[in-house]
Formats: structure tokens, C-alpha cells, sequence
């Protein structure tokens, strides 16, 4: 599998897409850095931690993060099947399993390789720009870092399972744009519902004048409900991500209190994606 | 005889379909083993099916002796080129090539000038693939097949859709391989005319299932222009043939067949002085693709 690996990193050295989405990932982070001094002129204090909780995306609505490494990836990935150059890996003897994983590193090494930029702009530019914030916050911020890859991985496998089943790079592109932001709705979505609050103050008509009464509300999950919510939400990556973001679910208690949760979700994730995406890729032809 | 590549009863079936159909063949090693069939035959498939790329229903089949899991280590000694060239289109053919090297782990990247020598792709520098004729880019698939130095090639219907002169091209090129490194070829084909150019064997495939197997020679024979006679005394007829220096076969005590042009009326009458009778002639003129068509029955596949 490492002579695989090695063939798959020489073709992303030449590969101008790659280039491409660390241009876009730079303009992204110079972006969300204006936006912030902006913020802070305007009385709002912004210092290296908000870059860090917003790495995937710059507003609860578009995964900015998933979207543009699951293209790039897709179209990577999906190359060798619309060459047809992933024949010349099985006909010298590289097995499928072998193909199947050294794509999923591949994927994996290419979104680790922009969040580390990210990072590593965050902590110079950013940092330099926006504060490196108190010291109480060191451990929350590696945290937020270790959950955050976490969550990259997860992202890695779900796009090389879509690119790796496809094969077709149009398709391959626009299932993962779909099911990125699909999965991203619902997660908003849920993470709404379990925000609410358990009641709130209604206006009641009673007595011949309008009273303030508190009462149950009617739009919270059921607790069986709530409880299978909050699994998915931890499951899928964009639903850590919107942990991440949640202001009901501050950093602290998200990392302390769930980040490693996370992290074993994400290894759920991993796991089950490429076994579920090796057992199709076996079971289909190479064209 | 050794063999580089042995099936035996491979069988591929879509639903009611069968691809492949106990289809036995054998290949010899140094051979350029011309795979002929129309169409829809089974040829690629067969191809795909030797090349990793599916997997059979029924049958096994032996790379370099080994069968069964063994083979899969004497992969490393095969290459091929299954329908369109495989390469990267955004990328310089030496970079197609290089990709390979890493793929096979060769470590270094020496040989690459030799192999776009050989391919004749030597000054193409920083052209993109995309931007190659048909025929270079054949050539480049060949090239990305010669990376390990394999002692078996595999090319499916490497002329289709080529000029005159890539046609040529690739014909050298399977000649060159063949004879300069010693590379067994397995080539399939429907342009008959072309495979008879360069094959020294044949495999004729119909409907999944090999017709016959072959040496060019043996094609030869049977292809060949002759006059068969049937003759009341075949020591009279020898006779006459060793004197008038004809080519010529006995093939039972009262049939001979002989090769090249025969002025039958002059033989006659010489046989005539001789007091031996002709009882039967017939002509047999059979080009390679009515060998073909007689083979799986033109009929039926008109």
C-alpha cells in the first residue's frame, strides 16, 4: 500500500486543483480575519479562539470547510476512474482493499494538509492579528484542535466512500456537495430542537386580561426523541461541527464534556464508512 | 512448452448472458498470440478477466505456471492495456510514467528515457496528454505497460480507431517488444488483416467459447492457395510434381495437395502417359478472414 501512497502523493505534487483549494482555504482565512477585526472595531472582542471554532465554516449555514475539500477530493479520487489509470494499479497486483485505503489516507492526508494550514495561519497571522487570548484557554484550544481533526477524518472517509462508489467525477462532486449540505441542514435542525428551551413564558387571556404564565413547550423532542437527536448530532461530523459552533454548548463544556465522545464517534464513523465503502468497492467492476 | 498464460473453463455470465463460456486457452512464452473475434465475442472481457479487473463465475486460470492465489504475485510481471489507454490526461508522459515507477515501487526513475524512446514519445517535454494524437496516447498506454520491464502484455484492440500510419506504428512496436525484449504479447483483434502481420499464434473466439487454437504456421496451411487432387495412382503423381518442381503434400494413398499455380490440363495429360486418372479437383483459396468466418459459422453472425 505504500507504493500506492507514494504514486497518489507524486499525482497530488503535480495536481493543480490541490493548489487551487489552498488559495481559496488562504482567501477563506484572510476573509474571516477581516471579518473579525471588523468585529472587534465595532466593540465585538475576537481573539485566536473564535478562529478556531470557526476553521469548517464562516456561518452556521454553508459548510465552507467540507465543501471544498470534498470537492477537491472528489475530483482527485474520482480521476483515476475517469482515466481509467486505477487499472494500471490491479493489473501489476495491487489488490482492492489496497487501492480502497491508500485512497482514504490520500483523502484523509489532503484535508488534514488544510486544516493544519489553517491552523498554522490561525496561530501566525491570526494570532498576531486578533490576540492568542488568556492562558485559561491553552487546554480548551487543543481540545477544540484534537476534536477538530477528529472530525476532519470523519469528513475524509465520508468523501472517499462517496468518490471511491461513484467513480464518476461530476457525480462524485455533486453527491458530496448534497450530502454535505443535506447533512449539515439537519444537523442545524437538530441541534435547534435541542436548544429550546424545556418551557417559555406564554401570554395567557385569562381573568378578562392577558397573563404572563410559563408553560411547557410543545416543540421539544419527546425524551426518546431528544436522546437519538443528541447521538446523531455527535455522530455526524457536521453535527460536531455545530457542537463546536453552538453558543448553548460553550467550549468548555463541549470539550470537556463531550469532545472525547466525539472523537470516539468519529472512529465509529471511520470505521464503519470504510468497511461499508471496501465491501462495495470489492463487489464492483473496475471499467 | 512453457506457458505464460493457461485458462481452463473460465465462464462469465451476465444473468442469461454468457461473456465467456469454458473458454480454454493457452499461451506460449515469446509468443504474439493474436486473439481474434467479432464484436461482442468475449475478447475484452476475457482481457479484463486476465487483467484483475473482474472476476470470473466459473473456471481458473495460470499467470507464469501459478494458479489460484500464487498467481497474484506474478502480477507484477504483467501489463496491459484494457480498451482505452489508461494515463492521466492533465499530465507529460514522463509524468504518466513516473506515477507508474511509484505504483511498481521502483525506486528510481531510470529507464524512463529508454521507454519513451522505445514508444517513440522521446520529444514530447511538457505536452499534456489531452493534447496527444490517438496515437500517441496508445503509445504512451504501452509505455506506462513497459514500466517493470513485464515479460507479458496484454493489449486490447490497440489499433481501433488509429490512421494508416499509427496502425504502422504500433505494429513496429509489438514487433519490437516481441523481438527485442523478449515480451510475450497476447493482442486482440478484429482486423484480421493486421493481427496475420504479427501474430505467430491464434486464438479465435465466438459467442465466449474458443473456436480454435493455432500456430501461424498452421494458419498458414490452412489458408494457403492449393489445388487438391484425388488421383487413381499417387506414386504417377509425385512423380510428374518432383519433376516439374511443385510444392506439394500427399495426404492419402489417392489425395495430394499442391501448392502455387497449376496448369491442370498439362498435368492431366502428363498423368495421362503415366496411365493415372484425375478422379476429383478442388481449389481451396481461403484468405484468413474466411478461415475466420468458415470457423464460427459467417451465418449465423451476419
Amino acid at each position: 500500500m505504500n507504493k500506492l501512497l507514494s504514486a497518489n502523493l507524486y499525482r497530488l505534487k503535480k495536481n493543480k486543483t490541490f493548489y487551487a483549494g489552498f488559495a481559496i482555504y488562504f482567501v477563506y482565512f484572510l476573509y474571516i480575519t477581516t471579518e473579525f477585526i471588523t468585529a472587534e472595531k465595532g466593540g465585538f472582542p475576537r481573539d485566536i479562539g473564535d478562529l478556531l471554532y470557526i476553521a469548517f465554516t464562516p456561518t452556521q449555514y454553508i459548510m465552507f470547510f467540507p465543501l471544498v475539500v470534498g470537492v477537491i477530493c472528489s475530483l482527485f479520487i474520482t480521476e483515476d476512474f475517469q482515466s481509467g489509470a486505477v487499472r494500471n494499479k490491479v493489473i501489476v497486483g495491487r489488490t482492492k482493499t489496497q487501492i480502497y485505503l491508500s485512497n482514504f489516507i490520500t483523502t484523509m492526508f489532503i484535508c488534514m494538509f488544510y486544516y493544519t494550514i489553517y491552523l498554522i495561519l490561525s496561530f501566525t497571522i491570526g494570532g498576531l492579528l486578533l490576540g492568542y487570548g488568556t492562558e485559561g484557554e491553552t487546554i480548551d484550544f487543543a481540545k477544540t484542535i484534537i476534536v477538530s481533526y477528529g472530525i476532519v477524518i470523519s469528513y475524509s472517509a465520508v468523501i472517499a466512500f462517496i468518490s471511491m462508489i461513484i467513480k464518476n467525477s461530476t457525480f462524485s462532486v455533486i453527491a458530496t456537495v448534497v450530502i454535505f449540505v443535506l447533512t449539515a441542514g439537519v444537523a442545524i435542525n437538530l441541534i435547534y430542537k435541542l436548544d429550546l428551551p424545556d418551557t417559555y413564558i406564554a401570554s395567557i387571556w385569562g381573568n378578562g386580561a392577558l397573563v404572563e404564565k410559563e408553560v411547557e413547550n410543545f416543540m421539544q423532542l419527546s425524551p426518546k426523541m431528544n436522546e437519538l437527536a443528541r447521538f446523531f448530532t455527535k455522530l455526524m461530523p457536521s453535527g460536531q461541527v455545530n457542537y463546536l459552533l453552538s453558543t448553548n454548548y460553550p467550549l468548555s463544556e463541549t470539550v470537556n464534556g463531550v469532545s472525547w465522545i466525539m472523537l470516539l464517534y468519529s472512529g465509529l464513523v471511520v470505521t464503519v464508512t470504510n468497511l461499508v465503502g471496501l465491501f462495495i468497492f470489492k463487489k464492483t467492476d473496475i471499467k | 512448452m512453457e506457458y505464460v498464460l493457461e485458462t481452463k473453463s473460465l465462464t462469465k455470465k451476465y444473468r442469461n448472458f454468457y461473456a465467456l463460456k469454458n473458454l480454454n486457452m493457452r499461451v506460449e512464452k515469446g509468443a504474439i498470440y493474436g486473439f481474434v473475434g467479432r464484436n461482442g465475442a468475449g475478447k475484452t472481457t476475457l482481457i479484463r478477466v486476465l487483467c484483475g479487473l473482474q472476476d470470473t463465475n466459473l473456471g481458473e486460470y495460470a499467470l507464469f505456471g501459478k494458479w489460484g492465489k500464487e498467481k497474484q504475485a506474478e502480477r507484477e510481471k504483467m501489463s496491459g492495456v484494457v480498451e482505452t489507454p489508461s494515463i492521466y490526461l492533465g499530465m507529460t508522459a514522463e509524468d504518466n510514467i513516473k506515477i507508474q515507477y511509484k505504483t511498481l515501487g521502483i525506486p528510481s526513475f531510470d529507464g524512463i528515457d529508454e521507454i519513451l524512446k522505445t514508444v517513440g514519445l522521446s520529444n514530447t517535454g511538457k505536452k499534456k496528454a489531452k493534447n496527444f494524437s490517438l496515437g500517441m496516447k496508445q503509445r504512451l498506454g504501452i509505455a506506462i505497460a513497459l514500466v517493470g520491464n513485464p515479460d507479458l502484455l496484454l493489449l486490447d484492440e490497440p489499433i481501433n480507431g488509429l490512421d494508416p500510419q499509427g496502425i504502422v506504428e504500433i505494429r513496429e512496436l509489438i514487433l519490437k517488444l516481441n523481438k527485442e525484449r523478449g515480451i510475450t504479447i497476447l493482442i486482440s483483434s478484429h482486423i484480421l488483416g493486421e493481427l496475420s502481420k504479427i501474430a505467430t499464434h491464434y486464438g479465435f473466439i465466438n459467442k465466449g467459447s474458443m473456436v480454435a487454437e493455432m500456430s501461424a504456421k498452421q494458419l498458414f496451411e490452412k489458408c494457403r492457395k492449393c489445388t487438391k487432387l484425388e488421383v487413381t495412382d499417387i506414386k504417377s503423381l509425385s512423380v510428374v510434381l518432383e519433376k516439374d518442381n511443385f510444392e506439394y503434400k500427399v495426404i492419402t494413398d489417392t489425395q495430394a495437395e499442391i501448392y502455387g499455380d497449376v496448369m491442370v490440363t498439362d498435368l492431366a495429360i502428363k498423368l495421362q502417359k503415366l496411365g493415372c486418372n484425375i478422379v476429383k479437383i478442388t481449389e481451396n483459396d481461403e484468405d484468413l478472414e474466411s478461415f475466420y468466418i468458415n470457423l464460427v459459422g459467417g451465418g449465423e453472425n451476419e
